[in-house]
């Protein structure tokens, strides 16, 4: 009885999930709902701004210019990550991927105020990674720009993409 | 007699102001010590993309995390030493990290009547006094950074 109250108390504990990825040697928390896949630079088709997954476009979302990051040279651990967020798609180039946490809501800290600028759109939180944090990404942010919107999607007529076969690589 | 006394030493401690002096890229500077939060090692800051000027970099301490004031930047100058000292500042926001040269503060009580306006224009201090030769500025931690309120800067 006792355990199965535990048990149950922990199933139902809200929880929010991240993917952890860095550029330039600054941790980024990306919601991990809107993630559907990694590529590593030989699994990604780019032409131009747009990767392509079967029948679907990512357009480039160029983060490390948005925050004047350094990212580094393209090598092994380079990752794609491809985002959805309603009908809109784009693809993010990372450094590499440090992994998955899973959070309660209460473990996330807020972003301290004296941050006034636009960096409040940017961030909604930091958490806790390493000996460092990680910076979570405003997904509505990161997509607003230069993210593709699917034509059907962009009629807002409600039918779901299903998310691409990718192959998630290595975290 | 004990009332006399008391009273004494109330007129004392409101002709004095007690200071904490600290140097930052060899610049002396001071602060009330009311403040102040705390003295620590400084434990290295974590760089954070931001356009709010001076504010960009955040320190761990455990489960804490303290947005950095960059104090050297204002000054034009780079803290110096081995091993940097952080000064943990109270403020209306929210406590700030600034890093501070190695050198030890020290407290210092100031007599009212040492305390004089501080011309330079080069940042906001509530004033200043002498000590030897040099003029010491005292800045406000509670005024850091908040030229405007929380989302009307452009």
């Amino acid at each position: 009885m006792t355990l199965r109250g535990r048990h149950a108390a922990a199933s139902i504990a809200p929880t929010v999930r991240f993917l952890i990825a860095a550029i330039g040697g600054t941790r980024l928390a990306f919601h991990a709902d809107r993630v559907q896949g990694l590529l590593t630079l030989s699994e990604a088709q780019i032409s131009g701004d747009t990767l392509s997954v079967q029948t679907l476009t990512y357009s480039r979302i160029d983060l490390a210019a948005r925050l004047s990051l350094h990212p580094e040279p393209d090598g092994s651990e380079t990752r794609m990550i491809l985002l959805a967020r309603g009908s809109q798609r784009g693809y993010v180039r990372v450094d590499g991927v440090h992994g998955l946490r899973e959070l309660e809501p209460s473990q996330v800290l807020p972003l301290s105020r004296h941050f006034q600028s636009e960096e409040q759109r940017w961030y909604q939180g930091l958490l806790l990674a390493g000996d460092g944090v990680a910076l979570i990404l405003n997904s509505a942010w990161l997509m607003e720009c230069g993210a593709h919107a699917d034509a059907v999607g962009a009629r807002g007529d409600g039918h779901a993409l299903p998310p691409p076969a990718v192959s998630e690589g290595r975290w | 007699m004990l009332r006399s006394m008391a009273g004494r030493a109330q007129t004392s401690a409101a002709r004095t102001c007690p200071l904490l002096v600290f140097s930052v890229g060899g610049r002396r500077l001071a602060v009330r010590t009311d403040e102040v939060a705390g003295v620590s090692p400084w434990p290295g800051s974590i760089p954070v993309p931001s356009r709010t000027p001076l504010i960009s970099a955040v320190v761990r301490r455990e489960h804490e995390v303290l947005p950095v004031y960059d104090l050297a930047g204002l000054l034009h100058v780079t803290p110096r030493g081995e091993e940097l000292l952080c000064v943990t500042a109270k403020h209306p926001l929210g406590p700030l990290a600034i890093c501070i040269d190695d050198d030890m503060p020290i407290l210092h009580a100031l007599e009212s009547h040492a305390l004089r306006p501080y011309r330079d224009a080069e940042f906001e201090a509530v004033g200043s006094f002498m000590s030897g030769l040099d003029e010491i500025p005292i800045i406000s931690f509670a005024k850091l950074g908040v030229a405007q309120p929380h989302g009307t800067v452009s």
